[in-house]
């Protein structure tokens, strides 16, 4: 079986709100998948519902052709982080993972193996009321994998997380994927997205918006770049690019701000100009600004 | 915690599962390792001690008392002799005096009462604990979010809230052997150092024994119904407590004002029974417990019926609001 996740007019409405709104979308074996919205945008009912502890109100959610709920061993499929806390406060780490292990039918030593493998082993023994966000993270992914699944699903993992554990949580998701396995990620900065993953669904109010590799996703929402350049020649170079469609900023002295043409052409004006360069770099596109953008106007308070 | 040791997901997958239980009883075994890793399960089974020694003591004492003002009457049995004879009862009247006598100052059938009363000694507050233990083993999954990993495991909840019932049940039974092992160890020695020979080859004495392990039990499961119910943990915990605590009590004005205002039959009282805090007590009674003058009472088997039909409506009940709630 495949790890692939398909997702058909998934729907959920509650009392006041659709807080999942006919959400199809499929979601790709050895690729990490990012999963946008802004908050309250209905990701983590979305997960929930391909998980069975949401009921949908329409619309199926299958893992490698098959609903969560007949799997018959669903953590030698599926591994799912949702919530940082989910383990009693009075029980060690290890023994939270013995509990679930006991559960799934595995042996016990498959807890000391999964702490092993996120970094836990020494934290073992303490009680979860000691640990820090992100020592919680990474019981949660040791309980994830207590299965070796194939599948990945987390919930905004790294809310919380200092530096440090968004790299290490960075880099163990890619190694996952790398091993022709899936992950599915939710988050709601498009940043952070950038950084990780290949390919992002991006809803808002319970609705699609977009959905595509992420460079195409940012070609296809971000303003093109501004170029900034430093010369001692500003003149001579504000001359020279009056022959193409551009718009021209002057933040300061020797500075200039190109925008409607990329750097190479603004190199090759300078060239003709005979300006002198000191700096010619392209300003990324904002991304957050562009996120907003696309998903401002669904986003509102429901 | 160095993020370098812990690059990569193992590529070995979990060892082969054949020594492992399958199917429900390792469902179980998890259930019971929930309550085993926590605090609870020595806190519970510390508060059983103390709540069954005092109950205890106070039952010892009281059963000494019956037994001391028994044998003082009976050192005195009714003499008709010495009575003038216009002024001794007839026959047939002397006849029910010493029946009575006799009823009253009926050594073993006392020594029998007690002592089934000494033997469960650890019911009234231990059911209590009981019906709190129950509570918590439900609701402990939604105070500390644990519902969420133990539903990702099993995904079929209905096996998750049997589990979750077998295992408050054994644990149930376990504390209730804990109470009777004290509460017969103190029970037989306070009956032989006094003198008496309790008569363990009678039904009378082990039925109650029996039936108050019946009634642990069945809190038990009526303890997950209100965790079900209210997920809240103090919510649960308290409202089932308290209304233990409050059952009889409430029963008694409600069942008094019935009588007195609606039917006026003494028969009413019988149907007291149907609040489980006087089910369980009537289960462990000798002689039907009664409420009201010229009550019958009802048999124990009638106790046993109504804790069971109790019992299968909370299980039932539970299951299936765990089965339609949304997990978030």
């Amino acid at each position: 079986m495949d790890g692939q996740l398909v997702v058909s007019n998934l729907t959920k409405v509650y009392p006041k709100v659709r807080a999942v709104d006919d959400l199809s979308f499929t979601v790709q074996p050895g690729r990490v998948t990012g999963f946008l919205g802004p908050n309250g945008s209905g990701k983590t009912t979305t997960l929930r519902m391909m998980l069975n502890l949401v009921t949908p109100t329409a619309g199926t959610a299958t893992i490698g052709g098959v609903r969560y709920a007949d799997l018959p061993r669903p953590l030698d499929v599926v591994g799912a982080v949702l919530e940082a806390s989910s383990a009693h406060k009075g029980r060690t780490g290890r023994n939270h993972l013995r509990v679930l292990c006991a559960a799934g039918g595995y042996p016990d030593r498959r807890a000391d193996e999964v702490l092993d493998l996120v970094g836990l082993s020494p934290a073992g023994g303490r009680k979860f009321r000691g640990y820090s966000l992100g020592m919680r993270q990474r019981l949660g992914i040791a309980a994830a994998m207590i299965g070796d699944p194939k599948v990945l699903i987390l919930d905004e993992p790294a809310n919380g997380l200092d530096p440090e554990g968004i790299k290490w949580m960075r880099e163990f998701l890619r190694a996952f994927a790398s091993q022709g396995r899936t992950v599915f990620v939710s988050s709601h900065l498009l940043g952070e997205m950038q950084q990780l993953a290949d390919d992002v669904i991006i809803i808002a109010a319970g609705r699609m918006v977009a959905q595509g590799t992420v460079s195409d996703i940012i070609a296809s929402i971000a303003e093109p770049g501004a170029v900034r350049v430093r010369t001692p020649h500003v003149d001579q170079l504000a001359v020279e690019l009056r022959n193409y469609a551009v718009t021209l900023d002057y933040p300061g002295e020797n500075q200039l701000i190109v925008r409607g043409v990329d750097a190479a052409t603004v190199g090759r004006a300078a060239l003709a100009a005979k300006a002198e360069l000191h700096e010619l770099t392209t300003e990324a596109p904002d991304l957050e600004q562009a996120f907003l953008k696309l998903t401002r106007d669904k986003a509102a308070i429901r | 915690m160095s993020s370098s040791a812990t690059l990569a997901p193992a590529t070995a997958g979990p060892a082969e599962t054949g020594s492992v239980p399958q199917g429900r009883p390792r469902l179980v075994r998890a259930e019971l390792r929930k309550i085993f890793t926590t605090s609870t399960w020595w806190l519970i089974g510390l508060f059983i001690l103390i709540s069954t020694g005092l109950t205890l003591l106070g039952n010892i004492l009281n059963a000494n008392q019956s037994l001391r003002a028994a044998e003082q009457m009976r050192s005195h049995p009714p003499d008709f002799s010495n009575l003038p004879p216009g002024q001794r009862p007839s026959a047939s009247e002397q006849q029910a005096i010493l029946e009575d006598f006799a009823r009253r100052t009926d050594i073993p059938a006392i020594v029998a009462e007690q002592a089934a009363n000494v033997f469960t000694s650890g019911q009234f507050l231990g059911l209590m604990l009981i019906v709190i233990l129950g509570a918590l083993v439900v609701t402990n999954e939604f105070t500390h979010q644990t519902a969420t990993p133990t539903f990702l495991t099993t995904p079929r909840r209905t096996r998750v809230i049997v589990a979750k019932l077998v295992a408050a049940m054994v644990l149930a039974a376990g504390y209730w052997l804990l109470s009777t092992v004290v509460s017969v160890g103190f029970g037989v020695l306070n009956f032989s150092l006094a003198g008496y020979d309790i008569p363990f080859a009678s039904m009378q004495v082990w039925r109650p024994v029996a039936m108050n392990l019946l009634a642990y039990t069945i809190w038990a499961v009526l303890g997950v119904g209100f965790g079900v119910l209210l997920r809240n943990q103090l919510g649960a915990t308290i409202t089932a407590a308290g209304l233990y605590l409050i059952g009889l009590p409430s029963a008694l004005v409600v069942f008094g004002l019935i009588h007195a205002y609606l039917i006026h039959s003494d028969a009413v009282w019988n149907f007291i029974v149907a609040v489980p805090g006087v089910a369980s007590l009537v289960m462990v009674s000798v002689e039907p417990p009664t409420f009201g003058p010229d009550q019958t009472g009802v048999p124990w088997w009638v106790g046993a019926l109504v804790l069971i039909a109790y019992g299968v409506v909370a299980g039932v009940i539970g299951t299936l609001i765990t089965r339609r709630r949304d997990i978030s």
